[in-house]
Formats: C-alpha cells, structure tokens, sequence
C-alpha cells in the first residue's frame, strides 16, 4: 500500500534479549515494513544491545540507553526518539503477525479523526499445563472465538 | 467515567463514546500505535503510573477529541509463560494502581457499578454523597463480590440463631457461586473444572486485596471489578 506515513516502531525491553531477537524477526518480515525501529533498553543487564544492534541495517534500528527505569520513562525515551507520523508500540515479549503494521496503519489513513489504533493480542501455547490454558482463555483481548463471559 | 481495568475488545471498530458511557475502554500497549499529532498534544506519559499508563494515555486521548480505533487484524502474539505467582501479582498490581487514575481523573464521590448497565445511574448518589463523604467510594457489584457478602450474611445468620435466613443465604451463595463460575464446569474433567475455579478464584481475590490497598493509599474505598469483567 503505498501511503505517505513514516510509520515507526518503538520497543521497550530489559533483560530478555532472547525474546527481544524473535520480536526484531517478526518485524523483518512484515508486509508493511516499518521505515524505522526505536529499541528503548531500560537499563538492561544482559545482551540486549548486542541483539539489537544486530538489526540496525535489516530494519533501520535506533538503539536508544533509558537508565531511568520504569515503563513510562521507558515509552517517553522512545517517543522522543521516534520520528514517525505513526508511532507503534510492541512488547519484548511478543510477535508480530506478517500483516500487523499494514492493518494497524490502515485505519489512519481512512480517517483523520483517529488518534490511536490497538490490534489484538493473541497467545502462543508453549506448554500444556492448566494454568496456561486458563491463562489463554481468560487473557486474550480480542479473541477470535466466543467467551461465555 | 471510569476506566476499565481490563482491555477486552471484540468487535472492529471505532470505540464510540456513546457505546461505552460508563467504562472508558483502552488499548494495552503490548499492540497500539499513535499518530505522531495526538501524542504530542498529550504526551508525555504520566511517571507516577507504574501500571495503567496505556489506559491513562487512551482516557487523555479520547478526552481530546480523537477516535480509537480497535483493529482486530493487527494480530500481536504474546508469550504465554506465567506462574500462579506472577499472575496473582499482575493482577494485584492493576488492582493497587488502579484508583490513581480515578483519583486523576477528578472521580469523587460514591459510584456503583454493576455488570451489563451501561448508563450512569449513580450520579444522584454521587452528587449527593459528594457533599457528605471527604471521600470517594467507587464499588463494582460483581457476583464475586455477592459471593461474599452472602456467605458472610450466611455465617453471620448462623452464628446469631437465625436459621432460616442463614440457610437462604446459603443457598443464595450456592447459586451465585454457580452462576459465576460456571463457564469454568467441565463434566468431563473435574480436574480442570477445580483449577479453573481455583484459578478464576485467587486471582480475583489477588485484584479485589490490591484495589482495596491501592484505594486506602488514595483515599478511596474501591472495590475492583473481577478481571474478567465486561462493561
């Protein structure tokens, strides 16, 4: 879709490097790519910024050090240094669907009026232990299949 | 108007303020994007929000003026590792946070919530009650909630000879308890029917103990909704 949004995607993250590499992945793969990527460390022990630095070429990535922490300091660094019309937000312990950022940016250029999209969040099934399968069904925001409740 | 503790959406589309006149729905920052315009006008986000800073940023954006948008092919997937721990303290966390965005957003006053109303029948309460109370009282009637007022009327009646109302209120008991937890029965696996139960149980009590605490800190009497609550 050819649209005139610098679309930016902003990661806060500490300490899960591992999980930080398959969210990095997702975003190479998207349909829509991202023009640029904000990963936010807040005051990380381990290798994130080595991973990070990893996907500087592959997806334009701005590493930016908050050693203030906490969530808000953490989104305000990456507000700042966004430098997006839109400006995205995923969690380090997620995975972006291949269509996620082209249905996200969709409704913002339908409309002027609208200030902030959200998607659906959705869980994997890692294991097969009753609190997960509770936590599946109860958790999901949008769930494809019908609640009871 | 009163945010949600939780963000469970279903249908596509524009969150319109006249669908959700009590509970100001909100999209988790996990999977949300702004227009560069709206954040500016609002940013930045509130420091003293050590949870619920995305339903701060969505209840200011909204206030401004500007659309959400829920957009159900925007598919974000999310680890679902969890202990029972780390979940009882989530939830114990949004509960505790919770009334700091009442307190905010300019709420006083008594409020009484219950579920599947969606229009605003307490504001005669509250404008009265805001005159006599130093405080603000803020109260989701939820069957959970019932739960435990009837047991407690039920053991009370009990204790005091009165055997009559005691047994109605523990069959009262009985049938909100089944009512409530009922989607969790499964004939065929008692097992799973007991986890579930204990799970939908703990957690609840988790976010009812740290809404309780996190009101006294701000000088309100909240008592949470349940974490699977749909206003």
């Amino acid at each position: 879709m050819a649209t005139n949004f610098i679309v930016s995607v902003v990661i806060a993250t500490r300490n899960r490097a591992e999980s930080l590499r398959d969210t990095l992945d997702s975003l190479t793969r998207q349909s829509r790519k991202p023009d640029e990527v904000v990963v936010v460390d807040n005051a990380s022990s381990d290798h994130t910024r080595d991973i990070a630095l990893n996907f500087v070429d592959s997806l334009n990535l701005k590493y930016v050090y908050e050693a203030k922490r906490g969530i808000p300091h953490a989104r305000n660094a990456g507000i700042q240094n966004a430098g997006g019309d839109i400006i995205a937000f995923i969690d380090d312990d997620c995975v972006a669907d291949e269509n996620w950022l082209r249905q996200l940016e969709i409704p913002f250029i339908k409309d002027p009026h609208v200030g902030v999209v959200g998607g659906e969040i959705s869980y994997f099934k890692i294991g097969d232990d009753m609190l997960e399968a509770f936590y599946i069904q109860n958790m999901t925001s949008g769930q494809r299949a019908d609640s009871k409740r | 108007m009163i945010i949600q503790i939780m963000s469970n959406l279903f249908e596509e589309g524009y969150l319109r303020r006249e669908k959700y006149t009590l509970l100001s729905p909100f999209f988790s920052n996990g999977n949300v994007a702004f227009r560069r315009e709206a954040l500016d006008q609002v940013a930045p986000y509130d420091d003293n929000c050590y949870s619920g800073e995305d339903q701060d940023m969505c209840f200011r954006l909204a206030k401004a003026g500007w659309e959400l948008y829920f957009a159900r092919d925007a598919v974000v997937k999310h680890k679902s590792r969890t202990t029972l721990r780390a979940f009882m303290r989530q939830w114990f966390n949004y509960g505790f946070h919770h009334p700091y965005l009442f307190k905010k957003h300019g709420f006083r006053g008594l409020r009484i919530y219950r579920p599947g109303n969606r229009s605003d029948t307490s504001a005669i309460y509250k404008s009265l009650l805001r005159a006599v109370f130093p405080f603000s009282i803020l109260i989701f009637l939820t069957p959970f909630l019932g739960i435990h007022i009837l047991l407690a009327l039920a053991i009370i009646f009990a204790a005091v000879g009165l055997h009559i109302p005691a047994i109605v209120c523990g069959v009262a008991t009985l049938a909100v308890a089944l009512y409530y937890f009922g989607a969790d029965v499964d004939v065929k696996s008692p097992f799973k029917t007991c986890a579930f139960v204990f799970f939908r149980y703990v957690v609840n009590l988790a976010l009812l103990v740290g809404g309780l605490l996190g009101g006294l800190k701000r000088g309100t009497i909240y008592i949470s909704a349940t974490f699977d609550y749909k206003g």
